[in-house]
């Protein structure tokens, strides 16, 4: 008899475990309902509706709204907080990418835009090629069956018009993030159109092999150095310079050089809105042009590409995140630094005034 | 007695909050120099995606250099078109001018615009080819002995054959001269010059040039109070001029003939002392131009002449006629201070 029952609740114990692995459901890779999807899987339900959506694209609520529903500072779905820029689990800390509203408890100063108004994408354009060449409603003069995905907002809609640079577009969260998921990092969207990475004299329109043939779209891969993912230690390997330059498409190029479909490479202008007109621009250096060396290894505090995750050494990359955060930053911009054209604020910069450029130049 | 004790105690409070308080002036004003770790200078000069000229700048040198210090600019005190000081006090630079001075139009300048002239005057010691460029003898890609932004020197076009390394031309422009992230120089002229003789170095083998302004010994610290309008020459400047007029600073000849473009053809040559005190010993001269005063005391002995004693680092209003108009190599009034030969009348006194 007693033996039957210790059976007897040996059984109900395992059973329960058993039953409690099962509906504890697999981690997702990217956390929540972004990705990792089973064939029953449930994530759907946390962001669309089929019969009563209140979005586009049959969304529970409209982005970013939706997005902060978890995201945000008040909401519990994640632990994540965009708002504030705060890591909300274990170990806590604050996110790398900074904050939209508050950051580190100060307020921003300011921020990639996430309300869908119409923003300039500064350095897009010009040499690079203007997006809507291939995406556009009209689809001149190419293919079309080459989808519009984005809408562009130009000052003068005239195709290669100086005026066609620094295109606005109505920027969100997943226009930079794939809800669904992918293998990037941060889940950063996979189709974007890819500036020369890497240089190889074809210029960026090689990137887009749907020129000449193939409709391949383009795909930037981001990687990092996580081994689980860390949202507050930097751990960039590579690809998000070339990532960030979809968009700022002309700040890859340390001279703007435009490819043009037929001819060789050539020196090309650019208005930087700055006053100065549609000149000649010359860039910073990235990536592959912008190896720390020893002397900057040893004394910069900001994050860098570790290509090869032995941390921080001369073979070092400066990278778009060197420099500026993601989402938002607080820093103050004076003195010289105040109303530097064509933000006029304080650029995404990760230090106040030019601290990114000291840091590293230590003049 | 207590309340004057505590009246003492609350002035010396006052003054040494607000010497705290105080932040540690720039040693050369703006941008250029004196940099914290969140320095905002930087974007005084640089921009980072949207820069009009190489090196990051948002224009090129020199139009960048006059929005600032320029005649209509606000940025800076020091007007060196005009050759005006604009700040407390104002007064006439001691550099001169670049376009007028003194309300006069100028006669002559170092060039500012990047375009080439000659470095009148320059050559190098006796290890020297006169064959090849003069600088570029040993400052080539060959040598990695380069720096960013060095010139690129050209024989000149009235050289002769065998000695095309004298007087080479060179683009010359502001930073050329100056160093605009600060430095240890007077003015902050550049550290990199090695001429033939240096009464102070530092680094060692680069000639040092200080001044006896206040914290004139190393104006790139707190304390310094840059004087514009007054000479406060102590040490160096002759020196630091003569790293690309090299062979001035040489009373004879010391390398081979020289070749003064003058019509005299490669000979020997002999040049005004340098350095030198103009009293006491062989000379007891006195004049009202600008001496080194190397001991910062005063009109005294030790005083001596220099570059500057007799020249314009920037230019110069005064005019040349008769027998000193149109002398080579320069031709014209070849930056000096006074009208003719003023500046040797000034000394000798004929």
């Amino acid at each position: 008899m007693r033996i039957q029952n210790i059976t007897k609740w040996g059984l109900t114990i395992g059973l329960a475990f058993c039953l409690l692995a099962i509906f504890a459901g697999s981690a997702h890779a990217n956390g929540g309902p972004h990705g990792g999807y089973t064939a029953t899987t449930d994530a759907c339900a946390g962001c669309h509706r089929t019969h009563t959506s209140a979005a586009a694209n049959l969304l529970a609520d409209a982005v970013p709204a939706l997005c902060l529903s978890c995201h945000g500072a008040s909401a519990t779905g994640a632990d994540t907080n965009v708002s504030s820029g705060i890591y909300e689990g274990a170990g806590g800390g604050f996110l790398l990418g900074g904050g939209f509203d508050t950051y580190k408890g100060a307020p921003v100063t300011s921020t990639h835009s996430t309300d869908g108004t119409w923003q300039r994408m500064w350095g897009s354009g010009g040499a690079s090629g203007e997006c809507d060449y291939c995406h556009a409603a009209a689809n001149i003069p190419i293919d079309p069956s080459i989808p519009k995905t984005v809408e562009f907002q130009h000052d003068v809609d005239i195709w290669g018009s100086p005026n066609n640079m620094n295109t606005r577009v109505q920027l969100t969260c997943t226009n930079c993030h794939d809800a669904h998921g992918n293998v990037n990092y941060r889940i950063l969207r996979l189709a974007q159109y890819c500036t020369d990475a890497p240089p190889d004299g074809l210029g960026p329109w090689d990137s887009h092999s749907s020129m000449f043939g193939v409709n391949v779209p383009c795909a930037v891969r981001v990687a990092s150095n996580e081994a689980t993912t860390d949202y507050t230690t930097a751990q960039y390997k590579s690809g998000i310079s070339d990532w960030c330059s979809s968009c700022h498409s002309n700040y890859r190029n340390k001279l703007d050089i435009k490819y043009p479909m037929w001819g060789p490479p050539f020196p090309a202008t650019f208005d930087a809105l700055d006053g100065q007109g549609n000149v000649t621009r010359y860039r910073h250096g990235i990536d592959a042009e912008a190896v720390l060396g020893a002397t900057k290894a040893s004394i910069t505090t900001l994050p860098v590409n570790d290509l090869t995750n032995n941390g921080t050494t001369a073979d070092d990359q400066v990278n778009c995140l060197t420099c500026h955060y993601a989402h938002g930053s607080t820093v103050n911009m004076a003195g010289f630094a105040a109303n530097v054209a064509p933000t006029n604020d304080s650029a995404l910069l990760r230090m106040d005034n030019r601290g990114v450029c000291q840091d590293c130049h230590n003049k | 007695m207590n309340i004057k004790v505590s009246y003492i105690f609350a002035v010396a409070t006052v003054l040494i909050t607000l010497g705290l308080l105080t932040s540690p002036a720039r040693a050369n004003g703006g941008p250029h120099g004196g940099y914290t770790a969140t320095t905002d200078a930087c974007a005084g000069c640089h921009r980072t995606h949207s820069s009009g000229a190489a090196s990051l700048l948002i224009s090129p040198v020199p139009a960048l250099c006059f929005t600032c210090h320029g005649s209509a600019a606000t940025g800076a005190d020091t007007n060196i078109t005009d050759g005006v000081y604009e700040g407390a006090g104002g007064g006439n630079l001691l550099g001169g001018g670049f376009t007028f001075y003194n309300g006069d139009p100028i006669t002559s300048t170092h060039s500012t615009d990047g375009s080439s002239h000659n470095a009148w005057g320059s050559a190098w010691g006796t290890a020297w080819d006169p064959i090849t460029w003069d600088c570029a003898y040993c400052h080539n890609s060959a040598s990695g002995l380069e720096w960013p932004g060095i010139p690129t020197w050209g024989i000149s076009p009235g050289a002769i054959a065998g000695y095309e390394g004298q007087n080479v031309t060179m683009p010359l422009t502001c930073t050329s001269c100056h160093e605009v992230h600060g430095g240890r120089n007077y003015r902050m002229l550049q550290q990199r010059m090695h001429p033939d003789t240096m009464q102070q170095e530092d680094p060692p083998g680069y000639v040092l040039v200080t001044s006896n302004e206040t914290g004139g010994a190393n104006p790139n610290q707190p304390g310094y109070v840059a004087d514009y309008t007054n000479p406060n020459y102590q040490l160096g400047l002759g020196d630091w001029c003569t790293g690309c007029h090299f062979t001035y600073q040489q009373t004879a000849s010391g390398i081979k003939n020289f070749n003064a473009e003058d019509g005299l053809g490669a000979v020997k040559r002999y040049r005004h002392k340098m350095n030198t005190s103009i009293t006491g010993g062989t000379y007891n001269l006195t004049t009202a131009l600008p001496l080194e005063d190397p001991s910062g005391n005063g009109p005294s002995a030790d005083d001596q002449m220099f570059c500057l004693t007799c020249h314009f680092a920037h230019g110069t209003n005064t005019v040349m006629a008769g027998h000193a108009s149109n002398v080579a190599p320069t031709n014209d009034s070849a930056l000096l201070r006074l009208n003719n030969r003023g500046v040797c009348e000034d000394c000798h006194k004929k």
